[in-house]
């Protein structure tokens, strides 16, 4: 059942921050990582891994999180080209 | 309630420049954009290259090999220095690979002279023991920093880069002396090959102790020069170690000798006094020699970071910069399958 709330829910509040995160650290570690020869790269190897498995864990636990919740229409007064950008990264992502 | 949408002020605006601005200056300098002069995996691989370019689908280095199958019994006395599985008394099945040290996967045998055993022994829980050993007995640089500026000297075209090198480098001198005056053999089997690098074992109580391996031959070794050597043909090792394993497995000890204090754990360069604790752990059998291109050792990367527990890196810098250019050689590689096809039948070339 999908019931339109004025704003996302609290745990899709938490998920959105917490994952936006871990994909800014696994970024970095990960372009990090395949720049240095320095041992710092075996940490950072055992940090990437498990790193991007979590968020892909938490990717699915969003979906699941979604379907079950649904998202707040777009603010009523943005600008039309805004809410095609915001619809058209939401299905690409 | 606050208004709805309206406009953003400057201020704000100029904060999101500044922190966009912020994390993309963190994420260049992470990237090394900002350091040209950082040893990169990328830079340490392609500096094995020959001018005409690396073989493609092939090891960028240690590209001349023949696989072979077999196991490693542990007679368990290795357990007084680490928890490992592999260590505890038992045989456990082994892929592994012996090989030159050159980028040239067409090198005539007689033409190089450092020649390698890549190893890995799997115990029932799936932990894995991998380790790439050399018949040298030190390393000709002490750091990655060092091994990549003798890389360039190597391929540079001035004649004198090797011995300004060496003048620079005192360091090198004892590999370059075993280099030219260490003895040849005519067989992979006659090779005593070395860690070289130093790790920690970890034992039963916890207790660290640090390390290097070492894997004896059984078989006598016999010297041959290399003139004769040449006479035998581009590719008489693999030939000779397939009849030899064909005949009867071949066998190495595998030796571990213990670090006292004091002793140079971090620099490959450094051999550590010969009355240093030894113990021997088990015997290596190799027994069936494989297929090198359709074989089983064609994708894998004998990382030796790739440790069971019980076994861990030390402050030796060399295994973690190994583990970057591997992996990085094992990409390009794989990635470029098709310029090293596959034999159609499985048969070796
Ligand atoms: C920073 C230093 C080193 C660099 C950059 C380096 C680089 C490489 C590369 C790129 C490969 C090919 C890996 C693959 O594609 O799977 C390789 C293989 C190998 N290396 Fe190193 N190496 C280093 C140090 C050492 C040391 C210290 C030893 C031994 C004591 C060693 C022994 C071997 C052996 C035996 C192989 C062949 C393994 C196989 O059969 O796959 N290397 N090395």
């Amino acid at each position: 059942m999908i019931v339109a709330h004025r704003r996302f829910t609290p745990v899709q509040r938490l998920l959105h921050w917490l994952m936006a995160a871990c994909i800014l650290a696994v970024l970095f570690i990960g372009v990090g990582m395949v720049s240095t020869v320095m041992p710092k790269y075996l940490t950072l190897v055992a940090i990437h891994k498990p790193l991007g498995i979590a968020i892909l864990a938490l990717a699915l636990i969003r979906l699941a999180v979604r379907l079950r919740y649904g998202a707040p229409p777009l603010p009523a007064d943005l600008p039309e080209p805004m809410k095609l950008a915001a619809v058209a990264s939401h299905y690409a992502l | 309630m606050t208004p709805p949408h309206q406009s953003p002020a400057i201020g704000s605006l100029a904060l999101i420049v500044i922190f966009v601005i912020a994390v993309a200056g963190a994420f260049a300098f992470t990237a090394g954009w900002l350091s040209p002069q950082r040893l990169t995996p990328g830079k340490l691989v392609d500096a094995f290259a020959p001018p005409t370019g690396a073989a493609l689908g092939h090891r960028r280095n240690h590209a001349k090999g023949i696989c072979f199958t077999g196991v490693f019994e542990a007679n368990g006395a290795g357990s007084a220095l680490s928890q490992a599985p592999v260590l505890s008394r038992g045989r456990y099945p082994v892929l592994g690979r012996f090989n030159l040290g050159t980028a040239n996967p067409n090198a005539p045998d007689a033409t190089v002279r450092v020649r390698g055993l890549g190893l890995r022994i799997t115990t029932p829980g799936g932990q894995e023991w991998r380790t790439a050993m050399i018949n040298a007995p030190v390393f000709p640089v002490s750091t990655p920093q060092t091994f990549y500026e003798l890389l360039r000297a190597e391929g540079s075209k001035d004649p004198n880069a090797i011995a300004t090198f060496a003048a620079a480098h005192p360091e090198f001198a004892p590999f370059a002396d075993w280099a030219k005056n260490g003895t040849w053999t005519g067989s992979y089997a006659e090779e005593r090959y070395n860690s070289l690098n130093s790790f920690i074992f970890v034992d039963g109580s916890g207790a660290e102790h640090v390390v290097r391996w070492s894997l004896l031959p059984a078989a006598q070794t016999v010297a041959v020069s290399t003139d004769e050597l040449t006479k035998r043909g581009a590719d008489f090792l693999e030939q000779e170690i397939a009849q030899r394993v064909a005949g009867a497995p071949q066998r190495w000890a595998m030796v571990v000798t213990v670090a006292a204090g004091g002793d140079p754990t971090a620099d490959p360069t450094k051999p550590w006094p010969a009355d240093r604790r030894t113990i021997e752990v088990g015997t290596l059998a190799a027994q069936q020699v494989q297929a090198e291109p359709d074989g089983p050792c064609r994708d894998i990367n004998f990382d030796p970071t790739v440790l069971p527990s019980g076994m861990r890196t030390s402050d030796d810098p060399f295994p973690a910069a190994r583990s970057a250019a591997y992996a990085k050689s094992y990409d390009l590689r794989t990635a470029e399958a098709k310029d090293y096809p596959r034999t159609a039948t499985g048969a070796r070339p």
